[in-house]
């Protein structure tokens, strides 16, 4: 990292705020929404200027990317939906939102002047054990290996929210539960023909997409990238086949479905088990097949990831996914 | 080299105002065909000429030609999205046209 703070960084930092004032105070929710994905991308550019790839990566393909496509689906369906107006926040809630933005800013503030006023024992640390981790990565050992318990939970995480996708978009679409997709295919309320111009071209662009993914995937082992980044890649691929008119491919009832969605922490679970019953502790890799047990797990990870994207982008359509 | 640089920076600069122009079309259009012409040509455009600005920065071969595939990539992807999205569209439109 550099020491000099030179204009280009402070230009990046005004506009920055300047995106951020914009997202929140912005005309209407179309541009606030646009102003949100500039501040994602501003904010990638940031992470690059700290020598932080792979945040950077994470922030410009999830951050921006992928959140910002989930964002104007929703802005979408709430410009179309009658009596949304009436969803106004009371004063009340602003009060409280306030409180605890206010409360989330102190924390934060004090929590920098703690990384400034002690040097961090952890980065010496992870040099001298790269060697075992399996990875020649320090990002991908830390979250594959050193602490692959938090991303088992960030993995828990992302499966919750696609559930609660599911749950919410169940709740509110109107067609009967009962007539599962698995017996009984229900009509597309939008029919769209399967061998339209979009859906050939999303077709041929789609392997390219994969192969990207699955190159930032391996890069993961040795450089920046890895599950996050390549999840959201091959999900981005998915959901371009979504809006081209794929939408019978994801079926939420599907076993299909739903052992993918679960299938990146089931891996760390079978993985933390394996581990316990051979006499480890949770989730301790043996270093000699460390390499394969981190890039199992990621690969796991990615299609458990690009799926619960799909899985949110298409609860948030106007129409939904196949029941 | 010099004259090299001012080409260089003016392929830049020229491909920073493509990309301020698309944004500011993505906001100030109102409907989603004209905003897919403002951000297909700042792909286009704007990612090119900065493409093209940075290739000449890019000292060694390898990193230019990386940065001409991120290019073409990029072009490649926002025809079809671009493509896409303008369909999706138009099949929206027709329909509530016949609601």
């Amino acid at each position: 990292m550099r020491d000099r703070i030179e204009i280009y960084d402070v230009l990046l930092v005004v506009t920055l705020i300047g995106a951020a004032w914009r997202a929140l105070f912005g005309k209407d929710a179309f541009s606030a929404t646009v102003f949100f994905i500039v501040y994602g991308l501003l904010m990638a550019m940031a992470w690059v200027q700290l020598d932080a790839i792979d945040v950077a990566l994470a922030e410009a393909c999830v951050g921006a990317g992928l959140t910002g496509a989930l964002l104007i689906g929703a802005v979408r369906q709430f410009e179309r939906a009658p009596g949304a107006r009436a969803l106004r926040r009371t004063m009340g809630l602003r009060a409280s939102i306030g409180a605890l933005s206010l409360l989330a800013l102190a924390g934060l503030t004090a929590s920098l002047f703690e990384i400034e006023n002690r040097r961090s024992p952890v980065p010496p640390l992870v040099e001298r054990s790269l060697g075992d981790s399996g990875s020649a990565h320090p990002v991908t050992a830390m979250l594959l290996n050193f602490r692959a318990f938090d991303t088992w939970l960030e993995i828990g995480v992302l499966l919750i929210a696609s559930l609660a996708a599911i749950s919410i978009h169940r709740l509110y679409d109107p067609s009967p539960i009962e007539g599962r997709a698995s017996t009984a295919p229900t009509r597309p309320r939008l029919q769209i023909q399967s061998q339209t111009q979009p859906w050939i071209m999303a077709r041929t662009l789609l392997p390219l997409l994969i192969l990207v993914g699955g190159a930032m995937l391996w890069f993961g082992s040795h450089a920046p990238g890895g599950a996050f980044q390549s999840g959201a890649l091959i999900g981005a691929a998915g959901i371009l086949l979504q809006i081209a008119g794929g939408r019978s491919a994801l079926r939420l009832s599907s076993l299909r479905t739903r052992s993918l969605l679960s299938l990146g922490f089931s891996s760390f679970w079978l993985m933390a088990a394996g581990a316990l019953l051979a006499g480890g502790r949770i989730l301790e890799y043996p270093p000699a097949s460390a390499g394969a047990a981190i890039l199992a797990l990621e690969a796991a990870a990615t299609l458990s990831i690009a799926l619960t994207l799909n899985v949110m982008y298409a609860c948030s359509r106007p129409w939904g996914p196949e029941p | 080299m010099s004259g090299m640089d001012a080409v260089s920076s003016s392929a830049l600069i020229l491909g920073g105002f493509f990309f301020l122009a698309g944004t500011v079309g993505l906001l100030r259009f109102r409907d989603v065909h004209s905003r897919l012409h403002a951000l297909s040509k700042t792909d286009n455009l704007g990612l090119g000429l900065i493409s093209a600005g940075l290739i000449l920065r890019a000292g060694s071969f390898p990193a230019g030609a990386k940065i001409l595939i991120i290019w073409l990539l990029a072009l490649l992807a926002s025809a079809v999205t671009c493509y896409v999205i303008a369909e999706w569209e138009t099949n929206h439109e027709r329909q509530d046209r016949n609601l």
